[in-house]
């Protein structure tokens, strides 16, 4: 048994049946490796929305001020190894029940600014982080798919950026994918988030811009 | 395009008090009524809270001509709770027949301020794509946005009060409520405007630091402002 453990925040919003089929591969390819899975379904938890007071860098630093579920999304996230996003593409973003969780993980980072390529990011409070693995399950029902893809590909991206995991990846599932191809893409996405920073391509045309590998800055 | 008659300003901080989101939307929403438009504004942290509430949010951007939404940016992308409105507002609008609900006097249109503190306003890029991508998928037409950097230094105080450091703000969203309000896009002027922070990026960095240093001392927490209480998994 790997000592690596894997923190997967599931932000389904229904039981969509492409999104399901995805998370169970990704568990059953994960234990399949000898990974400690902790599969967090959002969507039953109560947690409150991020105040925006940032009480967590300037009255209890790294820790949330709420005392709900909350604030264990840090806590989580720093004792794990692998972090994994499983989120239906939403407008090109995160759903909702993954972005409730997300927007209590600026404790693990620090106040004070950085200057980063160019720009401006938060400082680390950690020596290390968990990798990053965000997949995302992408409606036919999209009015632009390759858009929303790439908006998907460029917010991982960013999210890599705040705290420069070693290795990141990310990579979209399209809805209408049947069991076969989605434990292909899973199998693929699972053994490519070793490569830094590389972004996956998934075998179907309108996710062409995720064939290129792209490096994170450091 | 179509000549707004109305506009609906949609909050999107989940800040109880003043926000620097809010204090944006208003003065948007200002220069637009003296214009000649009628104006509303919601919450969304009030909506996410409440069914009811959500409800009549959906009712009002189906009435209103023009909605502006204002927002912070989280962790590169929109609050929790706004997503979740743009996601109860798309499925709203989707219902029935397929077909968008028609509004009052047509397709209700959509224009977004996106603010964070960092000092580049190109942070809110990815915000703002998301803003676009819920304007086609909620069947609305997309009106453009505005990016913002520097939020911190507005203190959620009224734009007007805070002199001549948000004069190139106040100026973007001047020609932003003149095309408006005209049914016309954000202009690029106004976007380049806006995304101007007045003073050097490195000097807001160094204030912002020196501002969080003296929070955290006010708070008895200067000593423990880089702690790390979940090192060592």
């Amino acid at each position: 048994m790997s000592s690596r453990r894997v923190l997967l925040l599931d932000g389904r919003r229904d039981d969509d049946a492409t999104l399901v089929s995805v998370s169970a591969a990704l568990d059953d390819g994960l234990r399949a490796c000898g990974l400690a899975v902790d599969h967090w379904l959002l969507r039953d938890e109560a947690i409150a929305p991020c105040a925006g007071c940032f009480g967590c860098w300037v009255k209890t630093p790294g820790v949330c001020v709420n005392r709900d579920a909350g604030r264990a999304v840090a806590e989580r996230i720093m004792k794990s190894d692998l972090l994994i996003f499983l989120t239906p593409v939403t407008f090109g973003g995160y759903s909702s029940e993954l972005k409730k969780a997300l927007d209590h993980i600026i404790p693990i980072l620090l106040p004070h600014f950085r200057a980063v390529d160019g720009g401006t990011r938060h400082r680390l409070r950690y020596a290390e982080y968990p990798d990053l693995l965000a997949v995302g399950v992408l409606s036919d029902a999209a009015a632009d798919p390759a858009l929303e893809a790439e908006t998907f590909r460029e917010l991982v991206a960013r999210n890599a950026l705040n705290f420069r995991p070693e290795h990141w990846a990310a990579g979209v599932v399209p809805s209408e994918a049947g069991p076969l191809e989605i434990g292909v893409i899973v199998s693929g996405l699972l053994g490519k988030v070793g490569a830094r920073g590389e972004l996956v391509s998934i075998g179907h045309p309108r996710n062409a811009a995720f064939t290129a590998p792209e490096e994170v800055a450091s | 395009m179509r000549v707004p008659r109305s506009a609906l300003l949609l909050v999107g901080s989940p800040k109880a008090g003043r926000s620097a989101s809010g204090a944006l939307g208003e003065y948007l929403l200002d220069r637009l009524a003296h214009r000649g438009l009628t104006t509303e504004m919601m919450s969304v942290s009030k909506a996410y809270k409440s069914p009811a509430e959500a409800e009549a949010l959906c009712a009002a951007v189906d009435a209103a001509d023009l909605v502006v939404l204002a927002s912070p940016l989280y962790v590169d992308s929109l609050p929790a709770p706004v997503m979740k409105m743009l996601e109860i507002v798309a499925e709203h609008r989707r219902q029935g027949d397929g077909a968008a609900p028609a509004a009052a006097h047509g397709t209700p249109a959509l224009v977004a301020i996106v603010q964070s503190g960092f000092p580049e306003a190109d942070h809110n890029a990815v915000a703002l794509a998301i803003c676009r991508a819920f304007a086609c998928a909620a069947g609305l037409d997309w009106r453009g946005g505005l990016a913002m950097g520097g939020g911190g230094m507005t203190d959620g105080r009224p734009l007007g009060e805070l002199g001549g450091m948000m004069r190139q703000r106040m100026r973007a969203l001047d020609l932003a409520a003149a095309a408006l309000a005209a049914g016309q896009a954000v202009p690029d002027e106004a976007v380049t405007l806006m995304s101007k922070l007045p003073i050097p990026a490195v000097l807001y960095r160094l204030m912002g630091d020196l501002g969080w240093r003296r929070q955290a001392r006010s708070n008895g927490a200067r000593r423990r402002l880089r702690a790390r209480p979940f090192a060592g998994g």
